[in-house]
């Protein structure tokens, strides 16, 4: 039964899948070529990790300084480190062993306010992650971590379009480095790999490719690399110009990739196993591949108790049923199968509807049309004016056109629940997609009844299995099963059974927890 | 053709391929057209000898399959009969598939204008159907058996439903007497029974496309079971609440009896067309699976992509489901339908078999060499 | 593979776009009918009602009546449609409060007539899928096949089986005249009338449109509720018996034999027994809590009997003497005594009226010969009612009463 786990789990060449180990001390050898080897394997491929060489004039002991650009402060290395030691290195006439030498660095030669000794690349590698400078020495199986934070507080900016009540308030910028940074700080791991890229013939854009490289499935982050070097444009201006590019079926309704502000949801998401991409320039990183499920979870599901989120998870599939079927169903219902409306219910929609002068399916348009046109005025107006634009549009039109006869009362519950459904939806991108489906099942309701809608709903349902994110199943775990994706499907189990990362995805580490013994 | 590793689907996907198969049209017309065989209240025995035939068959099938790995019918049945008696073969298993989505279609349409949409023209219910059909199967074997997978649990969702809210209006004694009048009408109902659980042949084809065959027994005997499971709860609620003398007045006995229910709530007052138009998934399934197979047919005997065929086949299918002039050929349809099925889905198999086991076809030729 | 999509996409959309939407029909383009009442139609040079071959739908008069293309039929329908405005939505002000529903009349000779006809005189489209109530008038019910006349209604797809089927001892079309009590519409009331069953026992268990099919199609005998107007006031006591074979009404039968067919058919929850104590010559009553009846068939020389075992529970209500004292048990036994006779007079008096009068197996004593002796009931089903009003049948009750769960003695 496993089998096919081993299967996933098999190292491929290309990375070498890295853990910094507590138990396996690495401690630092003598050569410093071989040191410094061992620090690119496991944090190397990432661009913004600097190592710089260090030749002092007068000496031919070899120096180097590994420091992660961004986190570190460039000036505060450049000033108290690399140029004292490339300046007022001790000469070679001293003739000091390494140890001795260190001791003379340390003590006379940086002009660094704070540092220590340590004698493992453990050690170095951590440091260098927190945003410490490591130094080390030819010969010496000893470094100094130089304390040199230098990541630029910025005010953090609660992202617009995905408030939270109890998440972190910060969100991405403009600046791709800053970007960069938030993630690092978030995911100290040495495989936390970043990948750089330029986009664009002319504006030359910086892409960044973030995962973490023994956790992500490595065909997916060539098929990334790939598609965006396939990217043929003048210009890159923004991450969503990109996803248009990259996406699988661009005849989808359905959007398949995942747009956020959120540093900790892509953080959570590199966790899972899925690959980031940043663009200069956007405030969003842009998430592959995704599932219909990851559109209907809210950043804010990972830092509430689990039976609060099912619960909300559960409506949140309940309110894109309504969002998509509701209007259909009621046009439905009140031109074809109105045997099926409660005896009650159907004599008061008929009183309501007495004097209406359009068909249902015509009303129902109107209306939804309306509420598009409102959605999209207040989107675009200023704040305060957005929400005049709302009132106008909920109480003014909706209840004179009641009065006026245009619409009957129902339909405008209709419309509203319909309305409130698709807003309920945590990804703004689905809904957009819902909206555009509404009105097609719609029309097939007015045109065949539920004979129509249930047709629109096979099809809908066909397409959605059909469709693949950089080939995953879109429509996973539920078509192809995956029984143990359940846990965190519609319902959240409990944090502490969430122990393995999705099955949906390759993964190369299956498990989020006990990762000595579930390996293979 | 070569199999991609990719189409490989798991024993789940079998065993909810073999259900979604055989739970289709036949269950809305199965009491009536059993019970008219039958005469007595016994139909549920005779389903249960049904599904112990559709099991017997689909265990020759599994054995036929798992000789040729990674083969299907249509190319192992070459290999048994010689090429022209195969060629023939495989042309009858692909015109009953033909028959079979006709039909499915037909029923569908019968059953809404019946109930929903009286003067909508059945070309339009038609032809609707097919696209929506066709459009699944253009995507190939692995969408559909995913659509199986999850349309299977809906359906099974629903009877369950149905056969608990009846269980208010069941009386025990509209089955009695038993077996009034010995075993041999129970005997004469089994084979239209057959009719309903006709689909489970679809293992003859997707065995070869299995992750592991060796578990194609294991798929088809939880897939036929099911559906006897919940065609002997239809048998029995249906006839112990509408009896046997109503049941064979009525056009489509099953969704009659919903509509006899009075189901608490009153969320909808009439729960007879909400089941009608859950039904539609399951015709569905069957039809796009008979599609699927046809198309798969004519594909392999041309040795050509299986989906360049649909829009061939839907043209053929339209008009196969136009052929009956009225409901009750349908009917007379679906009951010749059976019958061949009987032979070639049935008996054939059964003789390649042993004609594969007398002249050391399929896997035990291969573990010689 | 994309462009397959396309086409797919632009096929369908062709498809649903160049269908009609032949069934539209808006919610408030139509008629809701509610209840349906089936009467015989009398004209003033009608003499129907003594006539023979009325057997016959179409007699020869009426032949000759449509020949001239003056259709007078003898069916008379009235369907209930609800007036939606007055019953729902805003009221507008100054209208006149209306009744909330119209109730519209249609003459024919056929059942499908009768239907058609209504298109002629309603401006809303008629759909029957709400219907609630289908009256039947007593009169129809004696003089015509009741399967024949109501299989076209039967066939009809929107016809719930849900509905609920009465029979009126009076003209049918009254019932829905009647001002409604707590429903809104005279059809609702006699649908939640019917439904109550639990609590009396002087009317049979309600009929469904689905379970009157049911008998008929079995061709089983069974009584219908009789709904009837005093004074303006509703009223649903007793039943009407219809005899399997030709479905025509046989008799009424009054609360009491109703109470005994219900003990006979475990239904008997809800009755009352009455006696007067001999010892003081008080009434006492009870009120039947549980009802349990087992029919055995006895075959004797080829004739077939019929042992009616009762079990039943009942509970002690009232007792003029006062004296009535659970913890003596003797004071128990006598009254049980007395209860046991009582309800063995119900019973007998049922069967007599059934057996000799109607001739009618409306406890379905049938099913249990069929039962039990499958081979002999194939020879006499058809003749079975015949058999049963021969049948001689021996009731033995057996009673256990109880005091009230509040008080122990008096």
């Amino acid at each position: 039964m496993f089998e096919w786990l081993r299967h996933r789990s098999k190292p491929t060449k290309k990375y070498r899948t890295t853990e910094i180990d507590e138990e396996h001390i690495m401690p630092i050898k003598g050569r410093l070529l071989a040191n410094l080897d061992i620090i690119r394997e496991y944090i190397g491929n990432s661009s913004d990790v600097v190592i710089r060489l260090l030749r002092p004039k007068d000496n031919e002991v070899m120096a180097a300084v590994v420091y992660i650009d961004g986190l570190a402060d460039g000036q505060m290395i450049q000033n108290n480190i690399i140029r004292p030691v490339l300046q007022n290195f001790p000469p070679k006439k001293e003739n000091l062993n390494a140890s001795e030498l260190l001791e003379k660095v340390k003590d006379s030669v940086l002009t660094i306010r704070d540092l220590k000794e340590v004698d493992t690349l453990n050690e170095c590698l951590k440091e260098a992650l927190s945003g410490n400078t490591v130094l080390l020495l030819d010969n010496c199986r000893r470094a100094l971590i130089l304390v040199t934070p230098g990541w630029k507080v910025r005010i953090p900016e609660e992202p617009i379009s995905e408030p939270t009540v109890r998440g972190p308030r910060d969100g991405f910028s403009e600046n791709l480095q800053d970007n960069l940074v938030t993630l690092r700080r978030r995911i100290k791991d040495p495989n936390l790999t970043i990948i750089k890229m330029e986009l664009g013939r002319r504006s030359k854009t910086d892409t960044a490719i973030i995962f973490i490289k023994d956790i992500a499935d490595p065909k997916i982050v060539d098929e990334v690399r790939d598609r965006l070097s396939r990217i043929d444009a003048d210009s890159i201006i923004a991450a969503g110009h990109v996803e248009q590019y990259i996406e699988d079926d661009f005849l989808s309704l359905f959007p398949q990739i995942q747009y956020t502000e959120r540093p900790d949801k892509v953080a959570a998401n590199l966790m899972e196993g899925r690959v980031a991409i940043l663009v200069d320039n956007t405030p969003f990183a842009s998430i592959v591949p995704v599932t219909f499920s990851m559109f209907l979870q809210a950043t804010e599901d990972n830092y509430d108790r689990w039976i609060y989120t099912s619960l909300i998870r559960s409506i949140r599939y309940i309110a894109v049923l309504l969002s998509l079927f509701l209007p259909a169903f009621y046009v439905a219902l009140i031109s074809y199968h109105f045997g099926m409306i409660p005896t009650k219910l159907a004599i008061f929609i008929a009183a309501a509807r007495e004097g209406i002068p359009f068909p249902a399916l015509i009303e129902a348009f109107l209306m939804e049309f309306t509420l598009e046109i409102l959605r999209e005025a207040s989107l675009r107006l200023p704040k305060s004016i957005g929400q005049a634009v709302g009132i106008v549009g909920g109480l003014v039109i909706g209840e004179a056109a009641t009065r006026a006869g245009i619409v009957s009362p129902e339909m405008v519950i209709i419309v509203s629940l319909t309305a409130i459904s698709s807003f309920s939806v945590p990804q703004y991108a689905l809904g957009v997609s819902m909206r555009i489906l509404r009105f097609a099942i719609m029309l097939a309701a007015g045109v065949l009844g539920l004979y129509g809608v249930m047709l629109s709903f096979i099809m809908i349902t066909s397409h959605l299995v059909k469709l693949k994110s950089f080939g995953v199943d879109y429509m996973s775990p539920i078509a192809p099963m995956q029984p143990k994706d359940w846990k965190d499907y519609i319902i959240k189990a409990p944090a502490n059974m969430l122990k393995n990362r999705p099955a949906s995805i390759n993964t190369l580490n299956t498990k989020r927890e006990n990762q000595r013994k579930g390996r293979g | 053709m070569i199999i991609n590793s990719n189409d490989k689907i798991s024993t789940k996907q079998a065993t909810a391929s073999v259900t979604a198969m055989i739970i289709g049209a036949g269950i809305l017309t199965m009491t009536r057209s059993t019970g008219k065989e039958v005469g007595t209240p016994d139909i549920w025995m005779s389903v249960i000898l049904g599904g112990m035939l559709a099991l017997t068959l689909g265990f020759v099938h599994v054995k036929l399959s798992q000789r040729f790995p990674g083969e299907t019918f249509f190319q192992y049945s070459h290999a048994i009969c010689g090429k022209f008696i195969g060629t023939i073969i495989n042309l009858a298993m692909i015109a009953l598939f033909i028959l079979l989505a006709g039909f499915e279609a037909r029923v569908l349409a019968e059953l809404v204008r019946s109930f929903l949409l009286y003067s909508t023209p059945l070309e339009v219910l038609i032809i609707s159907f097919l696209w929506v059909g066709a459009y699944l199967v253009a995507g190939g074997l692995n969408p559909l058996v995913r659509i199986f997978e999850l349309f299977s649990i809906v359906m099974v969702l629903i009877l369950t439903g149905i056969l608990i809210l009846g269980l208010q209006h069941f009386d025990i004694n509209n089955l009695r007497p038993v077996l009034s009048e010995g075993i041999m009408p129970v005997i004469k109902g089994v084979k239209s029974t057959f009719l309903s659980y006709l689909g489970y042949e679809i293992l003859l084809f997707i065995t070869g496309f299995m992750k592991e065959p060796q578990k194609a027994m294991k798929a088809m005997f939880i897939g036929v079971s099911i559906p006897i499971f919940y065609y002997i709860g239809i048998a029995v609620i249906v006839t112990g609440v509408l009896t046997l003398e109503e049941t064979l007045t009525l056009t489509w006995p099953t969704a009659t009896f919903v509509n006899s229910i009075d189901y608490p709530g009153g969320f909808i007052e009439n729960f007879q067309i909400f089941f009608i138009i859950a039904w539609v998934l399951a015709i569905y399934t069957t039809f796009s699976g008979a599609l699927y197979i046809a198309s798969m047919g004519i594909g392999q005997i041309i040795k050509k992509k299986t989906s360049d065929f649909i829009c061939f086949l839907m043209p053929v299918i339209f008009l196969v489901s136009m052929i009956p002039d009225n409901q009750a050929r349908v009917f007379e349809m679906g009951d010749l339908m059976g019958n061949l099925w009987l032979v070639v889905a049935g008996i054939i198999p059964l003789i390649m078999l042993v004609v594969a086991v007398i002249r050391k076809k399929g896997s035990v030729k291969k573990a010689n060499e | 593979m994309n462009k397959k999509i396309i086409l797919f996409a632009l096929a369908l959309i062709i498809s649903v776009s160049c269908t009609g939407c032949w069934d539209r029909l808006e919610i408030e383009e139509l008629g809701i009918i509610v209840g349906m009442a089936f009467d015989i139609a009398h004209h003033e040079d009608d003499k129907q009602s003594g006539d023979n071959d009325q057997e016959n739908a179409v007699s020869s008069d009426e032949m000759e009546d449509m020949e001239e293309g003056n259709v007078k039929g003898n069916f008379k329908m009235t369907l209930q449609y609800v007036y939606p405005k007055s019953m729902g939505g805003e009221s507008s002000g100054n209208s006149i409060p209306q009744e909330p529903y119209i109730n519209i009349q249609s003459e024919g000779t056929t059942v499908l007539h009768l239907i058609n006809d209504v298109y002629n005189v309603s401006s809303r489209v008629p759909r029957y899928d709400h219907l609630k109530t289908i009256v039947i008038s007593e009169e129809l019910a004696r003089s015509y096949n009741l399967y024949k006349f109501l299989n076209a209604v039967m066939k009809h797809p929107e016809i719930p089986y849900t509905c609920v089927v009465v029979i009126s001892d009076g003209p049918a079309s009254s019932i829905f005249e009647l001002e409604p009590d707590l429903e809104a519409l005279p059809a609702f009331e006699v649908n939640s009338l019917a439904r109550v069953v639990k609590y009396t026992a002087n009317r049979p268990r309600y009929i469904t449109f689905g379970t009157l099919a049911r008998y008929m199609a079995n061709n089983r005998s069974f009584a219908i509720q009789r709904v009837s107007c005093e004074n303006g006031i509703l009223k649903i006591t007793g039943a009407a018996v219809i005899k399997a074979g030709e479905f025509k009404f046989a008799g009424w039968l009054n609360e009491r034999e109703t109470e005994g067919l219900n003990w006979l058919m475990s239904d008997a929850e809800g009755g009352i027994l009455e006696v007067i104590s001999e010892k003081t010559g008080e009434i006492v009553s009870c009120w039947v809590a549980k009802d349990d009846c087992k029919i055995t068939p006895v075959i004797k020389d080829n004739k077939i009997d019929f042992k009616v075992e009762v079990e039943a529970e009942a509970i002690i209500v009232e007792d003029w003497a006062m004296s009535f004292n659970a913890i003596k048990q003797n004071y128990i036994k006598e009254i049980e005594t007395y209860m046991v006779k009582e309800a063995e007079d119900i019973i007998k008096t049922t069967l007599n009226k059934i057996q000799k009068e109607c001739k009618a197996d409306v406890a379905n004593f049938g099913r249990t010969v069929k039962n039990k002796y499958p081979e002999l009931w194939k020879n006499i089903k058809d003749n079975w009612d015949e058999e049963f009003s021969k049948a001689e049948i021996d009731v033995k009750v057996k009673l256990n009463l109880r005091a009230s769960a509040r008080k122990v003695s008096k």
